[in-house]
């Protein structure tokens, strides 16, 4: 356990060195503040209840306690080996009454039999039941004991006024069932958005709610963070989520705008896919604090494979290749190394048939030699007894005597084997 | 005649006193010249007198059992491998080394149990594999490994006490204190870019790894889980190397009786400090391998799974050509008689059936280690750098139906596994055998099973149906294409990271929308 000074005040978190979010909280003293002060900016003035579904080590409801008066705040977390770091830092830094909850928030599709999470992202941790194509996550957790549904948990802690989910692809599975409540909008929903088919069926299901919907997304590195580091670990990061039913119409402040956050009202899925597009995901460290020109130069050169240790050098030359022709290049290749393999595989098949007849000829002439070997064994064993026969007295003397009765003696034949 | 007599008096006597009928004595002799009669046709076909099946094996695992002993009493049986060339000085290292690097583009640094040109071996395969793949990518390649070898680790030593032997691209450079190989390489590495690989801890002192590590200047080693010496000094984590023990925890009672367990403690202790201190990048063979590497909890950067060999294989295109249905089925071993790769189950099976003529049974690998019942075929094949697929051949050219890979320990890769597969026979195996249920099940399911336990093995074996499933399998066959080890990864990891320096880039996107990245190397 480790324990750092943030924005929140002094934050136990399982380990900075590895986890995503304990980094960011170890260099920058917080994670997703900008997120904090958007959602602080849709919420009424008036007696406000949040729950904070996938709480982690909970900076969401610690940071939204201290950004705005509420009245009380549910933290709930389904990784039991989280759960504790989030007790002490709820207990320790929450400004609101608030309640931690370790369970699982189910819906009514299977969840899985144990909790899975990328090594490096122990926030990640995921229950769904179906894991998405190339899900990363390999660490595993057992499931908590107590599991709720979200009507459950309104009945024995709410009404909340916001609801955050940040549950890894169970949102949609959560929320289906509770659908004859949220259809009333009465409580403002605040729901992860990862570029994941799963986002897009969310927004469609929502929208079948008939709940006004807005994209918000936020650079993972706040410029005017707790700590001012000004180099972020990851350029271009955004998160991302879907805001529903607020209580007042979402806007950029002047300081959200002027951390390049994006607001999109969303009426329909195409809309949010677009939103999603124009996000950016990921940058290389060099873009980050250029100006649009130059970071349209260094994303262009980059797009065609060219880097500055070899611009301009004894070897370099205008390559003209944009990345996806360079991907063809790669892809033909490919196709040519896998149709080599596939012949050296077809090669090697054949080398092993003729072993496997060369193998069977062998035995059969070793069967054939020991055969004629034998023969000649034998052959030689009939030939030393005839040479007996012929040297013993008896037989020279029948010789004898049928030389003087003029009679040919008759060999005897000895048969093989005697 | 005076002692037909008296035997005659003797058995009168004693038919009298304990009512014994003459007819009984005259049954329980001819029954015990049957017995007799039995052993001796036994021994005629195997070699071997012990014709009770149950204690056959018992026996087997109780010599092994007597023969365990702590690797502390076996290494005075590794005197002999000793280099006892005479060290050289650390100027004379520098010397050597210095005008070597030239224009290359970095130099790996590499360490293992032992000297890969001198000793043959899986995980001499893959270091000479790599160091070739580095070799054409124009990266010069340092060899270190201990000049004494043990199966153990060193004890703690001072560094200017530890000689080392080295090799440089392949030739041997020679001997030298590990504390004057430290200062070369702190002296090289203004010139030249490094990258530490640990292939192997034993017979090394993991705290002068570490400074080796240190004086490289690179702070992302890469250490490889071929087996598991990370959690004990029985790498196969077999107790008293008999039984699979999956490294329980330290001092447990399982420990208190094994021939390891003494050493254990403070190896464990070594090791952890080692990677506590050196943050690695773990490779491990396979995912089963990493899977149970996991296991053991040692601190560690990120973790890769680089597979030694790829299997290229055709789809079956029918019965392969000489397969003749009329002859025994021809049940194999591959690799050597090691108790640990199962040759006593396997030995056993064909005791069982010696005389049977459904079976035949081979041994694929060196002629040497014990002796083997005479109904086992030894077909002398040895894999090495000239020959890596010697036995892929081999099982192909003996037309070998049926492969019993009944390894006894989780193994790590399991190159028997791939070459029987890539050969055409059918695999047989048990579920703790690590990675050849994982490897069949990923090239060729079709071509192999799983049994539990030894006694379904035998049943198997016993039954009828084992030659109609095996004949029934279609059988792929191909070849096994070799990877460079760490080479193609760190190759590709390394030209990516250049790319972006000396800025840094980011990765591929990830977890909640963000991408793995390092803060200080930036790496695809």
């Amino acid at each position: 356990m480790e324990s750092i000074e943030t924005r929140y005040g002094v934050l136990s978190v399982p380990n900075s060195g590895q986890d995503t979010i304990g980094r960011f909280l170890a260099r920058y003293g917080e994670w997703g503040w900008d997120e904090v002060l958007f959602l602080s900016s849709v919420l009424d003035d008036g007696p406000t209840r949040v729950l904070d579904l996938g709480a982690y080590v909970g900076t969401f409801g610690i940071g939204l306690a201290s950004a705005k008066q509420l009245d009380f705040v549910c933290f709930v977390e389904a990784n039991g080996e989280i759960s504790p770091y989030l007790a002490e830092n709820v207990n320790r830094n929450c400004k609101a009454p608030s309640l931690v909850v370790e369970a699982l928030v189910i819906g009514s599709q299977a969840h899985a039999s144990e909790g899975r999470f990328e090594p490096a992202n122990f926030g990640s941790t995921s229950f769904a039941g179906k894991p998405e194509a190339g899900d990363q996550r390999q660490g595993v957790v057992p499931l908590p004991v107590r599991k709720l549904t979200l009507a459950e948990l309104r009945s024995e802690h709410g009404p909340f006024d916001l609801i955050k989910l940040d549950i890894e692809g169970m949102e949609l599975d959560v929320l289906e069932p509770d659908a004859d409540h949220l259809a009333q909008a009465g409580t403002t929903l605040w729901i992860e958005c990862n570029e994941s088919p799963r986002s897009v069926e969310i927004v469609r299901y929502l929208l079948s709610l008939h709940l006004d919907i807005f994209y918000f997304a936020f650079p993972s590195h706040n410029p005017d963070n707790f700590r001012g580091d000004p180099v972020p670990i990851y350029p271009f990061a955004y998160e991302a989520g879907l805001l529903a039913a607020p209580k007042r119409l979402p806007a950029l402040n002047d300081r959200l705008a002027s951390h390049h956050c994006i607001l999109r009202n969303i009426s329909n899925a195409d809309q949010l896919k677009e939103a999603l597009w124009r996000t950016p995901r990921w940058g290389l460290a060099d873009w980050h604090g250029t100006s649009v020109e130059e970071l349209a130069a260094l994303a262009g050169r980059a797009l065609r494979g060219e880097s500055f240790r070899q611009f301009l050098g004894a070897n370099w030359s205008r390559s003209g290749a944009p990345l996806d022709v360079m991907r063809g290049e790669l892809r033909k290749e490919q196709a040519r190394a896998e149709r080599a393999e596939s012949a050296l595989a077809e090669a090697s098949a054949r080398l092993l048939d003729r072993a496997s007849e060369i193998g069977a000829e062998r035995e059969r002439a070793e069967r054939a030699e020991a055969g004629v070997s034998e023969l000649r064994q034998r052959i030689a064993e009939a030939a030393g007894r005839c040479a007996v026969i012929e040297a013993s007295i008896g037989w020279r003397a029948e010789r004898a005597l049928r030389r003087l009765v003029g009679a040919q003696p008759q060999p005897v034949k000895p048969k093989l084997g005697d | 005649m005076k002692g037909a007599s008296k035997i005659l008096r003797w058995l009168r006597r004693t038919t009298k006193a304990n009512r014994i009928s003459r007819s009984r004595i005259v049954r329980t002799t001819l029954l015990g010249a049957e017995t007799a009669g039995k052993a001796v046709a036994f021994y005629a076909r195997t070699g071997h007198w012990n014709t009770n099946e149950h204690n056959r094996l018992l026996a087997a695992y109780r010599r092994q059992l007597h023969a365990a002993v702590s690797p502390r009493i076996r290494a005075k049986d590794w005197d002999g491998g000793k280099n006892r060339s005479s060290p050289m000085t650390g100027a004379a290292l520098t010397q050597i080394l210095e005008p070597l690097v030239g224009n290359a583009q970095g130099l790996i640094v590499s360490l293992s149990h032992d000297d890969y040109g001198r000793n043959y071996g899986g995980v001499q395969n893959v270091i000479r594999d790599e160091q070739q793949v580095f070799g054409r990518a124009k990266w010069l390649y340092l060899h270190v490994s201990p000049a004494s070898p043990l199966p153990m680790l060193s004890d703690p030593k001072p560094a200017n006490e530890f000689r080392v032997s080295l090799r440089f691209d392949g030739n041997v450079i020679g001997v030298a204190m590990i504390g004057d190989l430290v200062g070369s390489l702190e002296t090289l590495r203004r010139s030249i870019f490094m990258q530490p690989i640990v292939h192997h801890l034993m017979g090394l002192a993991p705290e002068l790894v570490l400074e080796v590590i240190r004086a490289t200047g690179n702070d992302s080693p890469i250490a490889w889980a071929h087996d598991f010496f990370s959690a004990c000094p029985s790498y196969v984590l077999m107790r008293n190397d008999v039984a699979f023990c999956g490294a329980p925890p330290l001092g447990s009672a399982a420990c208190a009786i094994c021939c390891y367990g003494e050493e254990r403690p403070l190896h464990a202790a070594r090791i952890r400090r080692f990677f506590e201190a050196a943050d690695c990048i773990v490779a491990a063979p396979s995912q089963a391998a990493l899977e149970r590497w996991r296991r053991f909890d040692l601190p560690h950067r990120e973790a890769v799974v680089l597979p030694l060999a790829r299997l290229l294989s055709v789809p079956p295109t029918g019965n392969p050509p000489s397969r003749d249905d009329s002859r025994p089925l021809r049940v194999a071993h591959l690799g050597a008689r090691e108790f640990r790769k199962g040759w006593s189950i396997f030995e056993e099976l064909a005791l069982r059936h010696a005389g049977d003529a459904r079976y035949e049974f081979l041994q694929l690998g060196t002629p040497d280690g014990p002796s083997m019942p005479r109904n086992i075929r030894n077909v002398s094949v040895r894999v090495d750098a000239a020959r890596r697929n010697a036995m892929i051949e081999a099982i192909a050219e003996a037309q070998i139906d049926v492969a019993v890979i009944w390894s006894l320990w989780p193994e790590t890769f399991c190159f028997t596994a791939q070459e029987a597969l890539a050969a055409g026979a059918f695999i047989i195996t048990n579920p703790g055998a690590g990675n050849v249920w994982p490897a069949i099940a990923a090239n060729a399911p079709e071509q192999g099973c799983i049994v539990n336990d030894v006694e379904q093995l035998f049943a198997m074996f016993r039954g009828e149906d084992l030659r109609a499933r095996a004949h029934a399998a279609p059988r792929r066959r191909g070849t096994l294409l070799i990877e460079g080890g760490t080479a193609d990864w760190f190759l590709r990891r390394h030209a990516t990271e250049s790319e972006a320096a000396p800025t840094t880039a980011v990765a591929s996107p990830s977890m909640d929308g963000l991408p793995i990245q390092d803060e200080s190397v930036a790496y695809g």
